[in-house]
C-alpha cells in the first residue's frame, strides 16, 4: 500500500519519462524524418520504391520511437531521487525525505501543501519537440507524397515511353473505330513499331522526338477526317430517324450531345445508349430501327468525345440492330456511318463488304492485331522502366493523372 | 529503513521548550543576532568547539558566558598571551605536605571547566596552542603521563581578532580542524546599538538563570543524536566536502584557483551532526537540505587551506564555502528537463 507521497513521486516520475521521451523522440523524428523523406523522394525520382521500402521506414520510426522511450525511463531517475528533488523544491526541511525513509504519510500538513503545489506547478518546457516533431512527420510525408510532376522529375525516358504510348493509343482509337484505310494503317503501324522499337533501343531522343512529332500529326489528321465525315453522316440520318423515337429519349440524347464533352454530359450520354440499346430490343419496329439509328450517333459521339466505357456500350447497342427494322441502318449503312467515310466510292465500299458477320469480325480481328502490336510495345517498354516511370505510363492510358508520379 | 531511534512527536516536543528558553536568554544576551546565537546552540547541541572571530567590543566573551550560564555549566576564561604554557591551561604537579609527607598532587588548570572560554587564542605560541589538541579532540589532557578526563560536556569556545597580526600565532590547521564551527561576529545594526544604548546600563547584560537541568541536557544530547538524517542529506554533504578539493572534478572553478586543501572527513562528520542539531534547533526530527545549507560555511570555511592568490585577490574562505552551497546540486543526476524548473 503506497502512501500518497509515494504516488505522488511516481506520477513526477512518470511525467519526466514523458518528457523525456517526446524531445528525444521528437530529435529521432525530425533526424529520421529528413533523411528518410529525401530517401523516399530520391528512390522515387530515379530508382525503386516498392511499397516495402515505406514499411520499412516506418519500422525505423516506431524503432527511433521505441529506443526514445527505453532511453527516458533509463535516463528518468530513481524515485530516490526524485524524492529528494521534491523535497528541495518544496523545503520541507527534511520531511519528505523522511516520510519516503520510513514509508509514512507526510505528518506535516505545510510540507504536504507544499509538496502538492510542486507537483502541480511543474511544466517542463518542451523546448520545440513538438514543432521538431511535426516537421520531422511533415519531411517523411512530403518525401512519400510529393507530387513528381511538380518537380518535373521525370526522365527522358519516361517522356519517350509516354509519347510512344499516346501515339499508340491514338492509333488504337483510329484503328478500332474503322477509320484509317487499310493501306494507311499497315504504314501507320509499321512506323509505330519502329518507334518504339526506336525507344527501346535508347535511340537518339531528339531525333525520336521529331519522328513522334511526325506521326502524331498524321495521326491528328486522320482524326480530324474521320470527325467531320460523321458529323455530316449524322446531320444527314438524324431528321428523319428522330421522329420515330420516344420523346423522352429525344430529349435525353439532345441533352447527352450538347454536353458530351464535359462529364455529366458523358454520364447522360452513356445512359442515353443504354435506353436507346433496351429500346432498340423492346420497342415497335419503327422505334427499334430510330433507336439503332440513335444509338450509332450517340455512339460516334461517345468515340469522340472519348468517353471511357461510352463506346463499348454503344459497340453492345450497334452489333445487335433489328435489320428488319424500318429506318433501321443497313449493315452498308452502318459499315459507311462506322468508317465515317466520303473520302471515296471504293473505300466506302471496301468497308462495306467488311460488314458482313465475317467482315466485323475480321475488322475486329484486325483492330485486335493493332491493339496487340501497341500492348506489345507499351509492355515491352514497361518492362524496362522503374517502378515508378511505369506507373506514370499506366496511369497515362487509365487517365488517371493523380497517379503520376507515385 | 535505518535501526537508530527515531525522535517521536513526544521527544521532539520534550526538547523543545528548553531549547526555547535557550534561545531567549541568548538573544537578550546578544541583541538582533539571531543567525549567530542559533548557530552557537546548534554548535553546542552537537558537542562541538567554536571558534568566535569578530573586532573586540562585539560582545564576543558576553555571548560565551551567557551560553554558559544558560546551560548551568562551569565556566573558565583563559586569556592567552605569547607567554602563556601548556602548564597553564592543563594545570600541574603541585608538591603538597600532607601528614607529614611530600606527594605531587594534581592542580587541575582551567582547562577542567565544562566551557573555557580561550580568549585571543591566536596570541599564544603554537606549542600552548597544540595543549588544547588532545583537550579538544580527547576531552582529556595527559600530565606526567597521567591522563586526567575532563568535564563532560566540555566545550571550548575561543575568540581571535582578525585584524591583529603582529604577535600573533595563526593557529595551524589540525588545530583549526578540531573547531567545529567558526562563527563571524559581525558588528551591530544601528538600531540594534540604539537599542543596547537604552536598555543597557555601561553595557552590561541583564542576569541570566540557567535554562535546563543536567538532565535536560542530556536529553537533549540523546535528542540530536536522534534526529533522522536522510541518505540524500548525507550524500550532498559528501559531495560537497569532496568539490572542495581543487584536485576533485566536480570542484568549483572558485575551489580549484584558490583552495590548496579541501575539508577533511572531520568537517564531512561535523556537517552532519551539525545539521543535525540545527534541525533539533529548528523544532524538526530530521535534517534537511537548508540545515546543511546553514552551517556547512561555517563549518568548513575555517578547514579550507587557500592558496596564496586568495589572500592577493582577497578572497575569503566563507565566499569559497557558498560558492560551493551554488554549484554543487543537492540533488545529483537530475535531468535538465527538471534542474531548469
Amino acid at each position: 500500500m503506497s502512501t500518497r507521497l509515494e504516488r505522488r513521486i511516481g506520477r513526477l516520475r512518470r511525467k519526466l519519462v514523458l518528457a523525456l521521451g517526446v524531445r528525444v523522440a521528437s530529435v529521432a523524428l525530425l533526424c529520421g524524418g529528413a533523411l528518410l523523406g529525401a530517401l523516399a523522394l530520391w528512390l522515387r525520382s530515379y530508382g525503386e520504391l516498392e511499397e516495402r521500402w515505406l514499411y520499412v521506414g516506418a519500422a525505423l520510426l516506431a524503432l527511433a520511437a521505441l529506443v526514445a522511450g527505453a532511453w527516458a525511463a533509463r535516463r528518468a531517475p530513481s524515485r530516490e531521487t526524485l524524492a529528494a528533488w521534491l523535497e528541495l523544491r518544496s523545503a520541507s526541511g527534511g520531511a519528505v525525505l523522511s516520510a519516503c525513509a520510513f514509508g509514512e504519510e507526510l505528518a506535516d500538513e505545510a510540507s504536504a501543501r507544499r509538496t502538492a503545489a510542486v507537483e502541480d506547478g511543474l511544466y517542463f518546457a518542451w523546448g520545440g519537440s513538438a514543432a521538431r516533431a511535426a516537421l520531422g512527420i511533415a519531411l517523411l510525408a512530403a518525401g512519400a507524397l510529393w507530387p513528381l510532376s511538380w518537380s518535373a522529375v521525370r526522365t527522358p525516358e519516361a517522356l519517350l515511353a509516354e509519347l510512344v504510348a499516346r501515339a499508340a493509343e491514338r492509333f488504337a482509337q483510329l484503328e478500332g473505330n474503322a477509320t484509317l484505310p487499310a493501306g494507311e494503317r499497315e504504314a501507320l503501324q509499321q512506323r509505330l513499331r519502329e518507334l518504339a522499337e526506336r525507344a527501346l533501343a535508347d535511340a537518339d531522343p531528339a531525333a525520336l522526338l521529331r519522328a513522334l512529332d511526325d506521326l502524331e500529326e498524321r495521326l491528328a489528321q486522320h482524326a480530324e477526317r474521320a470527325r467531320a465525315a460523321a458529323e455530316r453522316a449524322l446531320a444527314e440520318a438524324r431528321p428523319e430517324q428522330d421522329a420515330a423515337l420516344p420523346e423522352e429519349l429525344r430529349s435525353l440524347a439532345e441533352r447527352a450531345l450538347e454536353q458530351a464533352r464535359t462529364e455529366a454530359g458523358a454520364r447522360a450520354l452513356a445512359e442515353a445508349l443504354e435506353r436507346a440499346r433496351e429500346l432498340s430490343e423492346a420497342g415497335t419496329p419503327e422505334q427499334r430501327g430510330a433507336a439503332a439509328a440513335l444509338a450509332e450517333r450517340l455512339a460516334e459521339q461517345a468515340r469522340e468525345a472519348a468517353i471511357p466505357g461510352a463506346g463499348e456500350l454503344a459497340q453492345g447497342a450497334l452489333l445487335t440492330p433489328d435489320q428488319d427494322a424500318p429506318g433501321a441502318p443497313s449493315a452498308a449503312e452502318l459499315g459507311g456511318q462506322r468508317s465515317f467515310g466520303g473520302e471515296s466510292e471504293s473505300r466506302r465500299g471496301s468497308f462495306a463488304a467488311q460488314d458482313s458477320p465475317e467482315g466485323a469480325a475480321a475488322r475486329r480481328s484486325e483492330g485486335a492485331s493493332g491493339r496487340a502490336v501497341f500492348e506489345e510495345a507499351r509492355a515491352a517498354r514497361l518492362r524496362r522502366l522503374s517502378p515508378s516511370q511505369r506507373r506514370a505510363v499506366e496511369s497515362f492510358f487509365t487517365g488517371d493523372r493523380t497517379g503520376v508520379g507515385r | 529503513m535505518s535501526n537508530v531511534e527515531r525522535l517521536g512527536p513526544e521527544a521532539l516536543a520534550r526538547a523543545r521548550a528548553p531549547l526555547q528558553r535557550i534561545e531567549a536568554g541568548l538573544a537578550s544576551a546578544l541583541l538582533d543576532q539571531g543567525p549567530l546565537q542559533r548557530l552557537l546552540l546548534a554548535a553546542t547541541l552537537a558537542r562541538g568547539h567554536v571558534l568566535l572571530e569578530g573586532l573586540p567590543g562585539l560582545g564576543k566573551t558576553e555571548l560565551v558566558k551567557a551560553l554558559a550560564a544558560l546551560l548551568g555549566l562551569s565556566f573558565r576564561r583563559v586569556q592567552f598571551t605569547p607567554d602563556l604554557l601548556p602548564s597553564d591551561l592543563t594545570g600541574g604537579p603541585m608538591l603538597e605536605e600532607r601528614g607529614g609527607s611530600r606527594a605531587l598532587r594534581f592542580l587541575p588548570g582551567p582547562l577542567f571547566a565544562q566551557v573555557v572560554l580561550a580568549d585571543e587564542i591566536n596570541r599564544a605560541s603554537p606549542k600552548t596552542q597544540s595543549a588544547l589538541l588532545e583537550a579538544m579532540q580527547e576531552r582529556s589532557v595527559t600530565v606526567l603521563g597521567e591522563t586526567h578526563a575532563l568535564p563532560a560536556p566540555f566545550f571550548v569556545l575561543a575568540t581571535q581578532n582578525p585584524i591583529e597580526l603582529e604577535g600573533t600565532y595563526p593557529l595551524p590547521e589540525a588545530q583549526l580542524d578540531r573547531f567545529l564551527f567558526r562563527l563571524i561576529v559581525e558588528r551591530p545594526a544601528t538600531a540594534t546599538l540604539e537599542r543596547i544604548l537604552l536598555e543597557r546600563h555601561r553595557g552590561e547584560r541583564p542576569p541570566l538563570e540557567r535554562a535546563v537541568d543536567e538532565a535536560q541536557l542530556e536529553e537533549l544530547f540523546a535528542a540530536v543524536d536522534r534526529v533522522f538524517l536522510p541518505p540524500a542529506v548525507a550524500r550532498w554533504i559528501a559531495r560537497l566536502v569532496e568539490a572542495s578539493h581543487p584536485e576533485s572534478p566536480t570542484a568549483p572553478e572558485l575551489v580549484k584557483r584558490y583552495v590548496r586543501h579541501g575539508g577533511s572527513p572531520r568537517a564531512a562528520i561535523g556537517t552532519a551532526e551539525a545539521a543535525r542539531a540545527h534541525a533539533l534547533v529548528g523544532g524538526r526530527p530530521h535534517a534537511g537540505f537548508e540545515d546543511v545549507r546553514a552551517v556547512l560555511t561555517p563549518v568548513l570555511a575555517h578547514r579550507l587551506v587557500l592558496d596564496y592568490r586568495a589572500r592577493l585577490d582577497g578572497v575569503r574562505a566563507e565566499a569559497i564555502a557558498r560558492e560551493l552551497l551554488e554549484r554543487v546540486d543537492e540533488v545529483e543526476a537530475l535531468p535538465e528537463e527538471l534542474r531548469r524548473v
